[in-house]
């Protein structure tokens, strides 16, 4: 079995088997566009988006920037309103602190919200080692428990998988053949009944935070379903698991940021479900938990702040740069190997994780900067991704580069003959080099190492006979009012 | 097993680090939430807003001037689905339909607790048995936002934060006058109402726009997964 | 007025008749177009891939072979966007070098946007027959926000009818080194961009950048599809003496 969190076979091979499977195109197709195009609708009722944007990341930037400051207000309030604040430096700590409370609550059964920070740390798996029943109760995550997989897509975890495929993992569960035909409402009630019980079993819930208001120690969760109403009201016990950066300093910018976060993540104006939690029940409430416990995660965090990444620790988790991604689009999230996917995984894992067992992912990316587009908190991803390219290239201060030598070696040259114009007459070369292998002045297959994926797909021009360069004196002597356009249509295509 | 991570710990690591750099470039404008400065739209206009946004989000929206005519829109829903159990919130905008319903001959049960009681743990458990099994709950709301279509609900005695989620059907008794037009001035009135001293005087502060929804199973909308799959919300005002 | 064309390596080397129209347009708009001989490569290749060191050597390169222009217009968004975003950045750690960088980013222009917003020109006289599709190049539109720029100046194109392309703004895959490093994700791409060039049914496409041109075009080539993509640069510099 692959070592949690990371992937168990290299980036060329899950990229492949992604690009083969044919429902994972057709579902991210349907999913990303629509996400994609909900936000464009609800964006056009946003008015001045670009002032909701800047005010959403400066909330987060304030909260980030004075991220000690922050937390040390958030957990006093947390306490004053009579809830336990826990601390964990890594995952193995979180895992054990979360054990702990379960252990005292003697809870059998514990039920979850969506959180991918639990994921991030593999809580399930330390739970159920320890006997205890964990569900989760988001459809999605729940389907992906019921299958064994991790999610694929940070808000739509079961995005990869077909209808068909759902009505399977459910006879399994049911232990009755669900007709492959059923539809999405028949199976929505399925699981409404399978899950219902167990929210009631439960002694402990384990929910996410979304945004944690340090003003007044409050943990706010987002949900569509209802689950982290239920996770947060109904057990004795309800755990809250944040990564430290996910606190904001007040109500006020929490409804700045919330508005921006709903409406990036799936184009509602606001989520179904909104649930602010400040502590556990006071005496006199009519129902709720009677301890609240909220973990804060490092895991990294803290490592990060102090680079030039810090921006990727404002990130709210939507997805939008997922949606918007073409890369993510062609290879879904499995491909991506890690527990976050898309263009902030291809950004977070390395730095989170291990960097050289995730070092391909900041090259699976054109640059594009639609993610830079998408990001409501304004996140320069794309610049984040060539800064990793730079670590890998040229080594983090005294460290020793990751790039091969032959890549290193190549750049070098490549500088030099571009910094020479006497050297700097790459069409000459580059030429007569593929001239033997061109048909006209294209060349359909070049046996050569780097142009080899490039031909798989399209021809490669032969480099000009005569380049602009050397037109220039010619062009230059052309008379100004008689400028006959020579080889019109040179640019098309050649029968 | 190795010592527990100290608050102090934690807390100096993320100091050092956020000491350690500092942006380079121009992070961007530092720009803070602006208070709602706009005057108060009409009722009016505040009402016809909530109808759109939460028709336009799945819910229902149902109009009646008076007390007679709201307890008439509540029988026809339970009428039209065949409910017959109904839990009603001791929200004040809720309560009063209690007896009303069980004079219809509906099997009604209030829930949460009367202000100034302590509710034992069996008590508790008791009403949860109730609200698990019903059909309908009658609820009031706090607080509503007419830019989204949003309830609030705040947890007190009156109001079980499940009470609202259990049962597949939500009926809401909604007073214009609880409507704000957007988050920022709700946020602003419920600091006002209920945080002292940085303290909030409750646990929970519940948002419910629409019905129970989600788009898991091949991003398609699919409604009542945990929650009720039917919210309608009858507003105290005439039609427009 | 004068500007210091900067060809970018891609044009200059594969696609020198893009260059060469270039020139033509703005001439025709009574510009006069100067070539500073020492150009070679702005380094976005190396910058892209991580080699920042080399970059700013070629970035010092650059600098000192434009500083004397009044204003420098590339038909290349991304080898502008480098010039105008990327350049001051990467000399944060030495301000006199920064600054130099930054003086040279105000005046740098990709071509539409030096037509539309500095000369104020939509109508450059140009004729061009049939139906025109139009691809977003995706470093002048998200960086430098070139988006309605080309599309006035080809909606000013007699003859031209300008037919909408599904998702214009899609990237088409090319991405530099990503092309041959990860050929299979970039195919995939643009495979998708080709459907949608076909499935808008225009004959010919036309974008701003040679990064798309080399790329698109030779996927169509290679799949052997009757369409054809071009540089704006080559629909405007042509008109009906051209036919002569």
């Amino acid at each position: 079995m692959a070592e949690h969190g990371y992937p168990s076979q290299p980036f060329h091979v899950r990229v492949r088997e992604a690009l083969a499977k044919p429902s994972l195109g057709q579902a991210l197709d349907r999913a990303t566009q629509r996400f994609y195009f909900g936000r464009i609708l609800t964006w056009k009722e946003l008015g001045d988006f670009q002032t909701a944007r800047h005010t959403a990341r400066a909330a987060r930037r304030r909260a980030v920037d004075h991220l000690d400051e922050y937390l040390t207000r958030l957990a006093e309030n947390v306490a004053a309103n009579g809830g336990h604040v826990h601390w964990a430096a890594d995952a193995a700590e979180a895992n054990a602190i979360v054990l702990d409370i379960c252990r005292q609550a003697n809870a059998r059964v514990v039920t979850k919200s969506k959180s991918m920070l639990t994921e991030e740390i593999a809580l399930n798996d330390a739970l159920e080692a320890a006997g205890i029943t964990v569900v989760e109760t988001d459809l999605g995550e729940w389907i992906i428990q019921l299958a064994g997989e991790t999610p694929s897509h940070i808000i739509a975890p079961a995005i990869h998988k077909t209808k068909a495929e759902v009505a399977e993992l459910f006879s399994r569960v049911l232990g009755r053949p669900v007709p492959a035909d059923a539809s999405i409402p028949e199976l929505t009630l399925i699981a409404r009944e399978q899950l219902r019980q167990r929210f009631l079993d439960a002694d402990v819930g384990i929910s996410g935070v979304n945004f944690a208001i340090a003003e007044t120690g409050t943990v706010s969760i987002v949900t569509n379903e209802g689950n982290g109403r239920y996770v947060t009201g109904l057990p004795r016990v309800h755990i809250a698991m944040m990564g430290a950066e996910k606190v904001i300093g007040t109500w006020e910018e929490w409804a700045a940021t919330l508005k921006m976060l709903t409406r990036s993540a799936t184009g509602q104006l606001i989520s179904s479900y909104v649930s602010t939690v400040s502590g556990p029940r006071r005496a006199a409430e009519a129902d709720g938990p009677e301890e609240f416990h909220l973990v804060i995660l490092d895991n990294g965090r803290s490592r990060i702040l102090g680079t030039t990444f810090r921006e990727s620790l404002l990130c709210i988790r939507c997805a939008a740069c997922l949606n918007a991604c073409p890369v993510y689009h062609e290879i879904g999230g499995h491909a991506y190997g890690g527990v976050y996917t898309g263009p902030i995984g291809a950004v977070l894992s390395p730095l989170l994780f291990d960097f050289d067992r995730f070092k391909e992912l900041p090259h699976a990316s054109s640059l594009c900067g639609a993610c830079r587009d998408a990001c409501p908190v304004e996140i320069d991803l794309p610049r984040m991704l060539v800064e990793l390219r730079r670590i890998e290239a040229e080594g983090e201060d005294g460290e020793r580069p990751h790039a091969p030598w032959t890549e290193r070696a190549i750049f070098a040259l490549y500088r030099l003959g571009a910094q020479t114009p006497a050297l700097y007459n790459l069409a000459a070369w580059g030429r007569a080099l593929l001239k033997p292998f061109a048909k006209g002045e294209q060349v359909p297959d070049a046996p050569l190492p780097v142009l080899d994926g490039w031909t798989r797909y399209r021809d490669f021009p032969l480099p000009a006979a005569e380049p602009f360069h050397a037109r220039w004196e010619r062009l230059a002597s052309e008379p100004v009012g008689d400028m006959k356009r020579r080889d019109a249509g040179t640019q098309r295509k050649k029968d | 097993m190795a010592e527990r991570t100290t608050g102090t710990q934690f807390l100096q690591r993320v100091q050092q680090a956020r000491r350690a750099w500092h942006w380079p470039w121009n992070p961007g404008p530092d720009l803070r939430p602006a208070p709602p400065m706009d005057p108060m739209p009409s009722i009016d206009k505040l009402v016809a807003q909530f109808a759109m946004t939460l028709t336009a989000v799945g819910g229902y929206v149902r109009w009646a001037e008076t007390d007679a005519a709201t307890l008439a829109a509540i029988v026809e829903i339970l009428e039209s689905r065949a409910a017959r159990s109904i839990i009603v919130t001791r929200h004040p905008d809720a309560l009063g339909y209690a007896p009303r319903l069980a004079d219809a001959g509906y099997d009604v049960t209030l829930v949460g607790f009367e202000l100034g009681t302590t509710p034992s743990a069996s008590e508790r458990r008791a009403q949860r048995e109730v609200m698990v099994r019903a059909d309908v709950v009658l609820s009031g709301a706090d607080y509503a936002i007419a830019e989204t279509g949003t309830l609030a609900m705040l947890a007190g005695p009156h109001n079980p934060r499940v009470a609202t989620l259990l049962p597949p059907i939500h009926i809401a008794v909604l007073d214009p006058a609880r409507l704000l037009p957007s988050m920022p001035h709700l946020v602003a009135r419920f600091k006002a109402d209920h945080v002292h001293d940085g303290r909030p005087d409750i646990s929970g502060l519940t948002f419910i726009t629409g019905p129970s929804r989600t788009g898991d199973i091949e991003q398609t909308l699919s409604v009542g997964v945990h929650g009720p799959g039917e919210v309608t919300v009858i507003l105290r005002h005439r039609a427009p | 007025m004068r500007v210091a064309l900067f060809i970018s390596c891609l044009t200059d080397n594969f696609f020198p008749q893009v260059g060469e129209d270039t020139v033509r347009v703005l001439r025709r708009l009574g510009v006069e177009v100067t070539f500073p001989r020492g150009q070679t490569c702005c380094g976005q290749p190396a910058f892209n891939s991580g080699f920042h060191r080399d970059t700013q050597e070629l970035a010092r390169h650059f600098i000192q072979v434009f500083e004397g222009s009044e204003a420098i217009v590339t038909p290349a968004g991304s080898c502008a966007t480098m010039v105008r975003k990327e350049y001051p950045a990467l000399f944060h750690h030495d301000p006199r070098w920064q600054r130099r960088a930054a003086a040279l980013a105000e005046r740098t222009y990709e071509l539409s946007e030096f037509l539309v917003d500095v000369l104020g020109v939509e109508d450059v006289g140009a004729t061009w027959q049939g139906r025109v599709s139009y691809h977003d190049a995706c470093h002048a539109l998200r960086s430098l926000g070139v988006r309605e720029q080309p599309r006035r100046l080809l909606s000013h194109v007699r003859g031209l009818e300008l037919v909408d392309l599904t998702r214009s703004d899609w990237c088409c895959g090319f991405g530099g080194s990503f092309a041959v490093r990860m050929p299979g994700i970039s195919g995939a791409m643009l495979q998708e961009k080709i459907t949608r060039i076909a499935a808008a049914g225009a004959p010919t496409v036309v974008t701003t950048d040679a990064g798309c041109i080399m790329n698109i075009g030779g996927g169509l080539r290679k799949l052997g599809l009757p369409f054809q993509i071009v540089h704006l640069a080559t629909v405007l510099a042509h008109h009906e003496a051209s036919h002569g």
